[in-house]
């Protein structure tokens, strides 16, 4: 059997019993003030919807009451003390980057364009040059949009990640570390943004575990 | 987003194929990569990121766009 990690907490922590990823056992492997959230299984579990949602609920029923660093989903480690070693190893980075999180969740905010973006993959009749030309102008709309979610957004926030066109259909896709105490605000933020917007439709998502900001810098 | 926060579950239930997406970028881009003595193999981890994949280009197909 191996273990499942779902994220790194701040220790210590009384094992809840609570159901993780196939109603597996939750609980957790580590000493001192730096904990694991692990469950066994025979081999990595399949990445299903069910599988990440209850990967995600394992997290989140956890984040209320303290720091935690979600892992990247599929993280296998094959017993607990290879994890405790581990743990041991990367304290110092890993205490740190709980000390960055402590206070905050994480909001998503997702752009869609109202009606069909220009360049989208709808335009089949359209000719090679004006298809390239639309998708040049989709992206100048794009990173305009991103630069001025930016300004309003980033300043209500400890940290932000920002993706321009991610997908074909989201044309911006950002993530905000937020204090507890202003989530009601930046929400309002976001309302405001997306009544103000015309061209897009703007969804505020979360709160969440800190996924976009647990990785390296800059790479989270 | 209300002031304190919704359950995922509650979210997932209220707009699952929006959240979906969401989830997915953030499970797959996100979170510490925890090294060691990983148990996937490189062809395990390729499937993983494969039924990502196939995922997300259903729900982007699902979602009309």
């Amino acid at each position: 059997m191996s273990l499942l990690v779902y994220a790194i907490a701040e220790g210590p922590l009384d094992n809840r019993g609570a159901d993780g990823v196939g109603a597996s056992a939750v609980r957790a492997v580590g000493t001192g003030g730096l904990v694991a959230l692990v469950s066994e299984h025979e081999r990595a579990p399949a990445p299903t919807e069910a599988a990440l949602w209850a990967f995600d609920e394992v997290i989140e029923s956890y984040m209320g009451d303290r720091a935690v660093l979600p892992a990247r989903f599929g993280s296998m480690v094959q017993d607990a003390a290879t994890l405790e070693a581990l743990l041991d190893d990367r304290r110092g980075e890993l205490t740190a980057k709980l000390g960055r999180v402590r206070g905050a969740i994480e909001l998503g905010v997702r752009v869609s364009w109202r009606g069909l973006p220009a360049g989208s993959p709808a335009d089949d009749e359209a000719t090679g040059t004006s298809y390239m030309l639309d998708r040049v102008a989709g992206s100048r709309r794009a990173r305009d949009l991103a630069g001025r979610l930016d300004r309003v957004l980033a300043p209500l926030a400890r940290a932000a990640r920002c993706h321009v066109l991610a997908r074909p259909a989201i044309p911006v896709s950002a993530s905000y570390l937020v204090d507890r105490g202003r989530v009601e605000s930046f929400a309002v933020a976001v309302s405001d943004l997306d009544a103000a917007i015309d061209e897009a439709d703007l969804v505020c998502t979360g709160p969440w575990p800190p996924y976009s900001f647990a990785g390296e810098d800059g790479d989270g | 987003v209300s002031a304190e926060p919704a359950t995922v579950s509650a979210r997932a239930r209220a707009a699952r194929d929006v959240s979906l997406v969401d989830l997915l970028d953030r499970l797959l881009h996100g979170g510490v990569v925890i090294h060691g003595d990983l148990t996937l193999s490189a062809a395990d981890i390729d499937l993983v990121r494969l039924d990502l994949r196939v995922l997300v280009a259903a729900i982007d197909k699902a979602a009309g766009r």
